[in-house]
């Protein structure tokens, strides 16, 4: 059984957001608008944050790309009170939209700020609305449930899908989400890291490689190589 | 049924009375509380229809108002239990004119506490799937079944004492309205109060007290766990459960003056509660705003001895940020103005006593929404902070629910008697027994002397 | 590890209906208690406010 993780090297990222539009177009997230956006509505499943470090006149800020770490022992999944978010076999941490609740105890338990609540009903403008995704996985959302970054599993159905038709095995290097695949700076990196072959496992390995708020205890799957 | 007796006992006729006859002003009141209530219903109807977007709430704000009011009236549901449980438990026999008005309290701040959750849910449609997929690992499950067995509790621990009365009203309120007698006659479940009936009544209100004592400590700590239970600064933190526990008996108390002095003077209950329950009630007031201080101050000094940073980051919001205003009301509602006015034996009046209880239910309704907030708008990601503005859909639901407590605290009393007529008429008897006791045995340490 | 008995769905529902359940039955036999109690209900035929405390 694969455990998917992924790898950013942000010393290759130059926080162009690609990844964010990607992600967008692949999943369906609805448009805010700028004014939802300033009250912190805008629904960006994979946000590329700033972080300012030091005080005036020597600050420092640094821009990093967060999609959702789909940790190992994630908080969110041990606060739902309807277990409307839960944990593959493949350590790939999704919601049941069918079964939200929307209390947000999810969204108030993960320290990554990773889980986007739906405050409307979604919206489009109308050139957009005709270019979503048809997959039914990714299917807009309905209000009032919380929704996040899926590591595309679409994509991972599709790639079974696909090798099964084919008639050969299924392999890790099939399935790539959109962001990874997108970024034009070969930033990302996506694949099994329990393979110890694994490029992810070899980069996760890396002197450089470090996790957000590892001290948490919750065991991200997103590895960050250190920029410098 | 007997007709009605020809005299009534003084407390018979002032307690019935409200039930009797209603004035005008009664209406005057009730419509103006119906009127902030049903702002509040608009106000709802407009978020379930549109959204939850038509409150401030943003990312990382999730929660605002409504889990505040959450906290707050779970914690008026103290006063009931506390005050009458415990009175109740330790004999102390001035609770006796009291204790309806506490248990009443209990019973509708708890329901009003808990749909609070949900007009919090985006889903509010879906609120079943608490009973129908509950997880027990979710703190929020915790909840759903401590407060649930508490609801019905406090339910059976208000009926109970309830149900001489009502056999009272059934035999002797002849000529009130047909819908009044049935639903007596319906409530009172055929009591005819014999001798056993009457020890076993007794006895089941006393076991129920001492079994609600653990209870009401469960519901408070699991409120609070709902926060302690995450990893976000100032909420994961061992103190929170008992924090809340006695936050709530404070503000449950408070709370307790407010309605108890209202409902005194409406229905002119002065000849029952009077001196000995302000005075008692206000020190047991100034001891809470004391533990609370201490518990605040235990919270705050160890966060801000250390130097966590995600920690400090939200006390110093708390404390000297955009938070400190709220701070500071909240500490003068909580601390000074108690202790200014109730630390003196003058102080502990009817309306000394109303004032610091307003002032306390201000104060204790920042400080839930002082551990709220400020832990959300610093999550630990370490983002810019965020800026809560509370709508004008949260501002009109949170007074629309409190008009709606005070609203069904005030139409419960015009249906059932605001005192137990026969806790306090046994009181009476108890009394007299003790004087002739202490009669006789005056009489007997006098003699000799002659 | 009863973790997974934890985690899965309606196993709490089962918990909150049992424990309430049985709190309502519970308090149901209470009343039932108080009021099959032996003694006079024909004799009085008087609530105990009306008459025995004064």
């Amino acid at each position: 059984m694969p455990r998917w993780g992924m790898v950013i090297d942000l010393d290759k990222c130059v926080a162009c957001q690609s990844c964010t539009a990607a992600c967008r177009m692949e999943n369906n997230t609805p448009i805010a608008g700028a004014n939802q956006a300033a009250m912190g509505r805008a629904i960006l499943w994979n946000e590329v944050l700033p972080f300012a470090e030091g005080e005036y006149p020597n600050v420092t800020e640094t821009l990093i790309p967060r999609p959702c770490m789909h940790c190992d022992n994630p908080p969110c999944v041990n606060v739902c009170p309807v277990q409307a978010t839960y944990q593959t076999d493949e350590g790939v941490v999704l919601i049941n939209y069918e079964r939200c609740i929307g209390c947000r105890f999810c969204t108030v338990a993960c320290p990554y700020q990773a889980r986007y609540f739906n405050w409307y009903a979604p919206e489009w403008p109308a050139p957009l609305k005709a270019h979503l995704n048809p997959d039914p996985e990714v299917a807009p959302r309905p209000r009032g449930v919380t929704e996040k970054c899926t590591f595309c599993v679409q994509r991972l159905r599709k790639a079974k899908e696909k090798a099964a038709a084919e008639g050969r095995p299924f392999s890790a290097a099939d399935y790539v989400p959109a962001c990874v695949e997108t970024c034009p700076a070969h930033a990302r990196y996506f694949g099994d890291l329990d393979d110890p072959k694994s490029l992810v496992a070899e980069l996760a390995a890396s002197p450089r490689a470090y996790r957000l708020q590892e001290e948490m205890g919750t065991q991200p799957k997103v590895y960050y190589l250190k920029a410098g | 049924m007997r007709p009605a007796p020809a005299h009534e006992t003084k407390l018979e006729q002032v307690v019935l009375q409200p039930l009797r006859r209603t004035g005008p002003g009664f209406y005057y009141l009730l419509a103006g509380l119906g009127l902030v209530f049903l702002a509040g219903v608009a106000a709802l109807a407009r978020q379930w229809a549109v959204g939850l977007g038509v409150t401030g709430l943003g990312r990382p704000l999730y929660w605002g108002f409504y889990i505040t009011n959450f906290v707050f009236f779970i914690g008026f549901s103290y006063a009931g239990t506390m005050i009458s449980a415990i009175l109740r438990v330790t004999q102390a026999e001035w609770r006796r004119p009291i204790t309806r008005i506490a248990e009443a309290i209990t019973v509708i701040a708890l329901i009003i506490g808990v749909i609070q959750i949900w007009f919090d849910m985006g889903r509010p449609d879906r609120v079943l799937f608490l009973f129908l997929y509950g997880r027990i690992e979710s703190p929020m499950l915790w909840d759903v079944f401590c407060i649930g067995v508490y609801l019905l509790s406090s339910l059976l621990y208000l009926y109970l004492p309830l149900i001489p009365d009502l056999a009272h009203l059934r035999d002797h309120m002849l000529d009130a309205a047909a819908w009044r007698r049935r639903l007596y006659t319906f409530l009172s479940l055929g009591w005819r109060g014999g001798a056993e009936q009457r020890r076993r009544l007794e006895k089941a209100i006393g076991i129920m007290a001492i079994i609600l004592l653990p209870m009401v400590v469960s519901v408070h700590s699991v409120a609070a766990w709902i926060f302690g239970m995450t990893m976000q600064p100032m909420w994961h933190s061992t103190i929170l459960g008992p924090y809340f526990v006695v936050g709530a008996i404070f503000s449950g108390i408070a709370m307790l003056f407010i309605l108890m002095s209202t409902v005194r003077s409406m229905f002119h209950l002065e000849p029952w509660i009077g001196e000995k329950q302000y005075n008692y009630l206000g020190i047991l007031l100034l001891v809470l705003s004391a533990f609370w201080a201490y518990f605040t101050l235990s919270e705050y000094l160890t966060t801000g001895y250390g130097s966590l940073t995600d920690e400090h980051r939200v006390l110093q919001a708390v404390l000297g940020g955009e938070f400190a205003p709220e701070f500071w009301i909240m500490l003068a509602g909580n601390l000074i103005l108690p202790f200014a006015i109730l630390i003196r034996r003058k102080g502990r009046t009817p309306l000394g006593t109303f004032i610091a209880s307003v002032g306390i239910v201000i104060g204790m309704w920042i400080e839930r929404f002082l551990i709220v907030t400020p832990t959300l708008t610093r999550p630990s990601l370490g983002l810019l902070p965020a800026v809560y503005t509370p709508s004008l859909t949260e501002i009109a639901i949170s007074f629309g629910s409190m008009a709606l407590l005070v609203l069904s605290f005030l139409l419960f009393f015009k249906v059932f008697p605001a005192i137990s007529i026969w806790e306090v008429e046994e009181g009476e008897a108890v009394e007299a027994v003790r004087r002739k006791a202490r009669e006789l045995a005056q009489g007997e340490a006098v003699r000799p002397s002659i | 590890m009863v973790h997974w008995l934890l985690n899965t769905p309606t196993v709490g529902s089962i918990f909150t209906i049992l424990l309430c359940g049985s709190v309502l039955l519970a308090y149901y036999g209470v009343l039932r208690w108080i009021l099959t109690a032996p003694g006079d209900p024909e004799s009085g035929g008087e609530t105990m406010s009306g008459d025995e405390s004064r």
